[in-house]
C-alpha cells in the first residue's frame, strides 16, 4: 500500500521496507536452532548457514545505492513539477 | 541464546505495529522516524538470527539512508510535511491476498531452525582459505565475482547521482556551530580507529569491508554536516578513490591471470588469506568513497532546488 | 561482590530509563520532554552498560562504549534544543507556561520588581523571538 501511494517519498520508503522484509526472509531461512554465528571456533558444534548472510550483505549496500538514486530523482522530479506549476 | 522465541515474537509484533503506522501515516517526518526505528529492530532481529555481519552492515547503512532521505525531504516539501494520501480499500484487499498466498506457500519451507543445507563451506573453508570467518571467506573467495560486480554496481549508483546533480557537488561551509564542530572533530580519530579495527578484523570476527567503509563515510558525512572545513575531501579525489577501489579489485583478480590460472584465483600469487584481506580493504575504500560521493551529490541536488 | 554491584547498576539504570520514558510521555512541552529524554540518554544507558561491563569478558570495550555514549549523546540533544529554540513558536515553549502561574504565587517567592522584570522580559523575549523568526526566514 505504501508502494502505491500518491506521494513519491512514501513510495521510496515503502520500497526500502519491502527490500528489508525480503532480507529478513532469507536470513531467517538460514538460521539453525541452538547454533552460533558462522565464525569457526573450537567450542561450537553447529553453525548457522553462512551463504544467505553473504548474499544479503551485498544486497543491503546495493539497496542503499539504488534508494539514494531514487531520492535524487524524486528531488529533480519535484523541481520540474514546481517549474511547470510556476509557469 | 536464552529468550530467543520470546524475543522474536516481541520483535515481530513491534515491527508489525511500526509498519502499520508507517503505511497509514500522513506526515513524512513521522515516516522517516518510523523507518529508522524499523531498521533498529531489523538489526536486533539479525543479531537474534545469528547474523552479526549483516547486523553491523544494516545499522551503519540505514543511518546513511536516513541522512540522504532527510536531505531529500528538506528539498521536496516546501511548506508543510503533511501530504494527501487517500486510502484505497482495493489495495488493502490485494495486499491481504498476497500475504495469504505467501503464507500458504511458506508451508512448504523446511522447519525453522532445521540444519538442512550444504555444509561444504563450513567444513572446508578453513583448509581452503585459512580464515575462520566463513562469511568473509565466502564473500571474497568462494563468491568473489559477486562481490566485485556488486561493488561496481554501487559505484555506478554513486556516479549517476553525480550526473543528476550536474557534477558540481559543493558543500556550503557557513553557519557553523562551534560545539557541534568541536565534537565532530573530537570523534573523528576515534571512529576512524574503530573503522580500521573492524576492517582488519574482518577475517576473524564479524566485520569486513562493507561495514568499515560505511563507518568511515558516516564520520566524514558528519563532519560535512557540521560545516567543518577541517577535513576537506575534494570531490575529484573522491571520484578517483572510488574508481580505484573497483579497479584494484579487478587488478587483484588479474594477478591470477598473470600467474597462469583463472581470473580471481589469487591463490598462486598471494595465498588465499592475504588475497581476501586485500580484497576487503579495496572494497572498504570503494564503499567509503562512494557513500561520501552520494552524500555530496544529494546535498547538492537538494540545495539547488530550494 | 562484583555481581551485586552489577545488579545494582543495571537496576538503577533501568529505573532511570523508565523514569525518562514516563516523563517524556507525561510532560506537557518540548523542552520538558527533552529534559526527561536526556536523563535516559546520559544516565540510564551508561549505568546499564557499566553494569554489563562488570559481568562480561569484554568489559573494557563495553566501558569504553559507555564513555563515548556519555560524551556524544548530550551533543545530539544540544543540536535538537538549539534548533527547537529558534523554530518553535513562542506559545509552544515552556517560557509561555510560566505566564499561567498566578501572580499571588509568584509574589511569594519574589518581590514586585522581579515581577515587573519578568513581565518585561517576557515581552522582549516574544518580540525577540518574532524578530529571530523573521531573520531566519530571510536567511532561508
Amino acid at each position: 500500500m505504501a508502494l502505491a501511494s500518491q506521494d513519491l517519498m512514501k513510495k521510496i520508503f515503502g520500497l526500502g521496507l519491502f527490500q528489508s522484509s525480503v532480507l529478513w526472509f532469507f536470513i531467517g531461512l538460514g538460521k539453525v536452532a541452538g547454533a552460533v554465528p558462522p565464525i569457526l571456533s573450537s567450542q561450537a558444534v553447529s553453525y548457522s548457514n553462512p551463504l544467505p548472510h553473504v548474499l544479503m550483505l551485498t544486497a543491503i549496500v546495493v539497496g542503499i545505492a539504488t534508494l539514494s538514486l531514487g531520492f535524487a530523482l524524486v528531488i529533480r522530479i519535484q523541481n520540474a513539477a514546481q517549474l511547470c506549476i510556476n509557469s | 541464546m536464552m529468550f530467543e522465541t520470546e524475543l522474536l515474537i516481541f520483535i515481530f509484533i513491534s515491527v508489525a505495529l511500526i509498519v502499520i503506522a508507517m503505511i497509514r501515516s500522513n506526515n513524512i517526518l513521522i515516516i522517516t522516524l518510523l523507518s529508522s526505528t524499523f531498521s533498529l529492530f531489523t538489526m536486533v532481529l539479525y543479531l537474534v538470527l545469528d547474523a552479526p555481519d549483516v547486523a553491523m552492515t544494516e545499522s551503519s547503512i540505514s543511518i546513511l539512508a536516513i541522512i540522504f532521505a532527510i536531505y531529500a525531504i528538506k528539498a521536496i516539501y516546501p511548506v508543510t510535511y503533511i501530504f494527501h494520501d487517500p486510502f484505497k480499500p482495493i489495495l488493502f484487499i490485494l495486499s491481504l491476498v498476497l500475504a495469504a498466498i505467501l503464507i500458504y506457500a511458506a508451508q512448504d519451507l523446511p522447519e525453522f531452525g532445521a540444519p538442512k543445507f550444504n555444509q561444504y563451506y563450513l567444513r572446508n573453508s578453513e583448509s581452503d582459505t585459512g580464515v575462520i570467518s566463513v562469511v568473509a571467506a565466502v564473500l571474497a573467495s568462494y563468491r568473489g565475482y559477486d562481490t566485485m560486480l556488486e561493488t561496481l554496481v554501487i559505484l555506478v549508483g554513486g556516479l549517476s547521482i553525480l550526473l543528476i546533480s550536474d557534477g558540481q557537488a559543493k558543500v556550503s561551509y557557513d553557519k557553523q556551530d562551534k560545539l557541534v564542530a568541536l565534537m565532530s572533530r573530537f570523534m573523528l580519530p576515534i571512529i576512524l580507529l574503530f573503522a580500521l579495527y573492524i576492517q582488519s578484523h574482518g577475517e576473524i570476527s564479524p566485520g569486513g569491508g562493507f561495514q568499515a567503509g560505511s563507518i568511515i563515510a558516516a564520520i566524514f558525512i558528519g563532519l560535512a554536516m557540521a560545516c567543518e572545513e577541517y577535513v576537506l575531501i575534494s570531490k575529484n579525489k573522491l571520484k578517483v578513490l572510488a574508481v580505484t577501489g573497483v579497479g584494484l579489485y579487478f587488478l587483484v583478480g588479474l594477478t591470477g591471470l598473470i600467474a597462469g590460472v583463472e581470473f580471481l584465483n589469487y591463490n598462486i600469487f598471494f595465498g588465499q588469506a592475504i588475497g581476501i584481506m586485500l580484497v576487503e580493504y579495496v572494497v572498504g575504500m570503494a564503499v567509503a568513497s562512494t557513500m561520501i560521493l552520494i552524500y555530496l551529490g544529494i546535498s547538492d541536488v537538494a540545495s539547488k532546488s530550494l | 561482590m562484583s555481581d551485586i554491584i552489577s545488579y545494582f547498576l543495571i537496576f538503577s539504570g533501568l529505573v532511570m530509563v523508565v523514569t525518562a520514558v514516563i516523563g517524556c510521555n507525561n510532560l506537557p512541552d518540548y523542552f520538558c520532554k527533552m529534559h526527561a529524554a536526556a536523563l535516559g540518554d546520559a544516565v540510564g544507558c551508561p549505568l546499564i552498560l557499566f553494569g554489563i561491563a562488570l559481568r562480561s569478558e569484554h568489559g573494557l570495550k563495553i566501558a569504553l562504549l559507555a564513555v563515548i555514549l556519555l560524551i556524544v549523546n548530550p551533543v545530539a540533544s544540544y543540536i535538537l534544543n538549539r534548533i527547537a529554540l529558534h523554530s518553535l513558536p513562542f506559545e509552544e515553549t515552556s517560557l509561555s507556561l510560566s505566564s499561567t502561574i498566578p501572580n499571588h504565587v509568584l509574589s511569594v517567592h519574589s518581590c514586585a520588581s522581579e515581577l515587573k522584570l519578568k513581565a518585561a522580559s517576557q515581552n522582549t523575549l516574544s518580540s525577540a523571538r518574532i524578530e529571530d523568526q523573521r531573520k531566519d526566514q530571510d536567511d532561508v
